[in-house]
């Protein structure tokens, strides 16, 4: 009977390749249009410091000048060029939210898997802490933080991983409580497995999807969140060429030379908006597959 | 022979998707007569609901109707608009899915959901509908029926929600009724009692019904004719005694040797192969897995009249020797599984020393609220080395949290767990890795035992790491591997994910898992109860046979007492975490003495017992 076995199992029961599934992936428009941004964004980021004409705080004696050939976007009140400005100031629109997400997360995933998966005591006083930190307005929090210690970038990293870490601990957390009374995870509690194999090896690969998605979500908040603060002048510092710094000092000339502030809002929007269509396309992506992997 | 309610002639149905048709039932035909019940068995995957669907005219997305046509009283079915079916749906044609989940709006009272379907369907509102309903519930049995029509499906036990949805199907008076698989998923008794209203209600009031079940001893039991399914095709119709004693196709003979009885001497036998899931071409479907495959095999094969009203679809049918349960066993030799079996059952109860000796244990949980729950309550067991318990009972009565207890995954609040005679610690992080390796245990859900995100090989490779250092690094490829061909797999699969095999292949492997610790006991839970018949008897054959070779002490927790029958020297069962009765498997069945244990034994449908099994058991 072995043979009727083997024979029975054929090619097409092969996993479906890698690179089949990220043509799917793209396949779903909200993908292609959220990539095709957030890469001619990075580029523009990444690849404007070099191709900039000016310093960013390069000052001419030339304030307040709408577009021309020498500057394209024209120039700000201190007389300094927008289009170096805006190539110059994207980078921090997109590394503090980064590295505030990354934080975030790092300490959400440790606590909410730890939570979900022992239970008891560990989850009821997690969950308490949850619940409180949650009550607490986000901006309140973070102006709280910036009273006591200060403006500067660093300092808004930091609030804003904390304020993000408990909504990123809960969405863990129930996501680990869906795997941990898998069987497969009963085989590995009985056959002795060490803590930190159940967590990172049993349970993390089957909540992957579900971190994915909390992350992109989350880095579209913190963009969003962080260009907010810079605005209000509790982030990023004048005289740094941060595109949310750039709206608040330009914004008194919004009615004579409305492109010094439009252009570096519509940047900010367009980042949110590309990695939002991404997390929204990672959702239906792996919406299809979460049932196949997970259920059947 | 009555004019049939509802007929299917030539009936071919397909399912059209990105990777184009597939064609999953070919010319179909059957008929339903008023007042007899039609039982269509087949495995998953036969095209068995699909055809109960479309008898009803439904088509879901995607499905296509190649050829044939379905009739209801006179009138083409098939190609009725949507609007002439809502008509007849539900009025004349009920339907009565498994689960009760699909059929009862939590969110509305028995009887809202009794008076809409009553308004609908046949213009009775108010008192009228209210005392049909009443009526209808009194006639399913339901306690207090007045007072159940104000209650919601959720204040109901599961065979309760089943009698309810009976209930608002029939209160309709339709002509014909179609059962998809009614009571699998209850417990034994709530099952047995259900098909015998089933049986009762139906033949009273004339209706024509078809009644899908992969259970083919119960439809055996409770149907007149019985239709066989396979890859989408009927291969067998006869009236269901005579096709449950004496098969003509092959497929029908292996389907029934594979099902594990309570009263036959002999185990199941699997049938080799996985089922095939859509319409063979120009060869008979079950060609692939059928031990009497000739050239001749090779064509299109047409159901044919046998004699006595029946019909088979083989080639051979007038050839094949006639049907003798477990002729095809081999002859029992030295050191083969049946030899071990029968020793094993003839065996005065030995003085071996208990490898496993459970004592006095008692498993709580708390309830959100702080009410407690006791899941086992005070068991006590022993197991000598190299025997198989069965633990048998309903869901509920504790007997998966004891055998978690006993692999260290619940820790008892009271008794103690021991071990060739050393207590054990509550969990299994606090056991030895002696103790970890000794005990090894294998699941029940197929689609959960494995890390979906782990290749095979990664599975397997686990407890050689843990438990057997001196395999080293480079020979685990070799060991996993050949482990993979004791549990007759393929060692190409080594590198596959479990999504790419089927339920049987992936318990396969799970129990592979196990013996890769080369454990003194093996405890299984419900391991086959997810499987498909002809699947599940494949891996009681394996169980038993590797039972044998490796001297394995077996714990084998199970609902099903032909499983318990077929692997369990000595049994008990269980029942709100108590055990009600104990002793040699044999004897327990046949002789039963709790009051419990004969009820559950008596729930066992059997075919030669139909009409005692009908008017209410022993």
């Amino acid at each position: 009977m072995s043979a009727d076995v083997l024979s029975n199992v054929s090619a097409a029961d092969l996993a479906a390749p890698r690179q089949r599934r990220w043509r799917g992936f793209f396949a779903i428009p909200q993908a292609a249009t959220g990539v095709t941004l957030l890469v001619l964004l990075l580029l523009m980021v990444v690849l404007g410091p070099f191709i900039a004409p000016d310093p960013p705080n390069k000052i001419s004696d030339q304030p307040i000048l709408g577009p021309s050939a020498q500057h394209w976007l024209g120039t700000d009140t201190y007389g300094r060029d927008i289009l170096s400005r805006v190539l110059h100031g994207g980078a921090s629109v997109i590394l503090l939210p980064l590295l505030a997400v990354s934080v975030a997360m790092l300490v959400a995933t440790v606590i909410g898997l730890l939570s979900g998966y022992l239970g008891g005591k560990v989850d009821a006083v997690v969950t308490w802490v949850i619940n409180i930190a949650l009550a607490i307005p986000s901006y309140l929090a973070v102006l709280v933080v910036v009273a006591a210690f200060g403006s500067g970038g660093l300092v808004v990293v930091t609030a804003v991983a904390v304020v993000y870490a408990p909504y990123i601990t809960r969405v863990l957390r129930s996501a680990t409580q869906a795997v941990a009374p898998r069987e497969f995870v009963l085989a590995a509690r009985a056959r002795g497995e060490s803590l930190s194999w159940i967590l990172f090896r049993e349970i993390i690969p089957n909540i992957g999807p579900t971190l994915l998605v909390e992350i992109a979500l989350r880095f579209t908040y913190a963009i969003m969140f962080i260009a907010s603060l810079s605005f209000l002048g509790l982030g990023v510092q004048p005289p740094s060429a941060n595109w949310g710094v750039m709206v608040a000092q330009n914004r008194a000339m919004l009615l004579i030379h409305p492109v010094a502030v439009l252009v570096p809002a519509l940047l900010i929007g367009v980042l949110a908006i590309s990695v939002n269509l991404i997390a929204d396309a990672l959702t239906q992506f792996f919406g299809d597959r979460i049932h196949e992997r997970l259920m059947v | 022979m009555t004019t049939p309610n509802l007929s299917a002639h030539d009936l071919s149905v397909g399912y059209r998707s990105r990777d184009g048709l597939t064609q999953v039932l070919a010319d179909v035909s059957i008929e339903l007569e008023p007042g007899r019940i039609l039982g269509l068995a087949g495995e998953s995957g036969s095209g068995k609901s699909t055809l109960a669907l479309s008898l009803m005219g439904y088509r879901a997305s995607g499905q296509e109707q190649l050829s044939g046509r379905v009739d209801f009283a006179g009138r083409a079915l098939s190609g009725a608009s949507i609007k002439e079916l809502r008509r007849v749906w539900g009025s004349r044609l009920a339907y009565l899915p498994q689960d009760t989940a699909t059929s009862l709006n939590p969110a509305l009272t028995v009887e809202s959901q009794m008076r809409e379907v009553l308004r609908r369907h046949r213009g009775q509102d108010g008192a009228a509908a209210v005392r049909r309903g009443v009526e209808w519930l009194e006639r399913v049995e339901i306690p207090q029926p007045q007072e159940a029509m104000r209650r919601y499906p959720h204040q109901f036990s599961g065979g309760q929600q089943q009698r309810i949805a009976l209930a608002i199907a029939l209160s309709v008076g339709p002509q014909v009724l179609i059962l998809d698989e009614p009571t699998t998923g209850l417990d034994v008794v709530t099952q047995a009692n259900i098909n015998r209203l089933i049986v009762a209600l139906v033949r009273d009031a004339g209706i024509a019904s078809l009644y899908v079940s992969h259970n083919l001893a119960l439809l055996a039991t409770v149907c007149d004719q019985l239709a066989i399914m396979y890859a989408g095709q009927i291969v067998e119709r006869a009236p269901a005694g005579q096709l449950y004693a004496a098969p003509r196709h092959p497929y029908t003979a292996a389907l029934i040797e594979a099902v594990p009885t309570i009263e036959a001497d002999r185990p199941p036998h699997g049938i080799p192969g996985i089922p095939r899931l859509s319409v063979p071409v120009h060869m008979c479907g079950f060609a692939d897995r059928c031990r009497y495959r000739v050239a001749a095999c090779e064509t299109d094969i047409p159901l044919v009249p046998v004699g006595d009203g029946r019909t088979a679809r083989c080639v051979r049918v007038d050839e094949l020797p006639p049907f003798e349960p477990g002729r095809n066993d081999p002859a029992p030799a030295a050191g083969t599984a049946a030899t071990v079996r029968q020793r094993a059952a003839e065996a005065v109860p030995a003085p071996a020393p208990a490898i496993l000796a459970v004592d006095g244990v008692r498993c709580a949980f708390r309830r959100p609220g702080g009410a407690e729950f006791v899941a086992v309550d005070g068991v006590s067991l022993s197991v000598p080395a190299g025997r198989a318990l069965g633990i048998a009972g309903e869901s509920g009565s504790g007997k998966s949290t004891l055998l978690r207890a006993i692999a260290g995954l619940v820790r008892p609040a009271d008794g103690t767990i021991s071990f060739q005679g050393t207590p054990l610690a509550g969990l299994s992080g606090q056991r030895s890795v002696a103790v970890r390796r000794a005990i090894q245990i294998v699941f029940q859900n197929p689609d959960a035992t494995l890390n979906p995100r782990h290749t095979i090989y990664q599975s397997l490779e686990r407890p050689l790491k843990l438990f057997r250092p001196e395999v080293s690094r480079r020979d685990r490829r070799e060991a996993v591997a050949e482990m993979l061909r004791q549990v007759r797999l393929s060692p190409d699969l080594l590198d596959r994910y479990p999504r790419s095999l089927s339920g049987g292949q992936r318990q396969r492997v799970a129990i592979g898992r196990a013996l890769l610790a080369q454990p003194h006991v093996l405890l299984c839970d419900e391991v086959t109860s997810a499987l498909d018949v002809s699947v599940q008897a494949s891996i009681l054959e394996l169980l038993v046979g590797l039972r044998a070779e490796r001297e394995l002490t077996v714990v084998f927790v199970t609902h099903d007492l032909g499983v318990l029958r077929a692997v369990a020297d000595e049994a008990i069962v269980l029942q709100n975490g108590v055990v009600r009765e104990a002793g040699p498997t044999v004897r327990l069945l046949r002789e039963p003495h709790d009051p419990y244990t004969k009820d559950l034994v008596s729930a066992v449908p059997s075919p030669r017992r139909a009409a005692e099994f009908l008017s209410g058991g022993a």
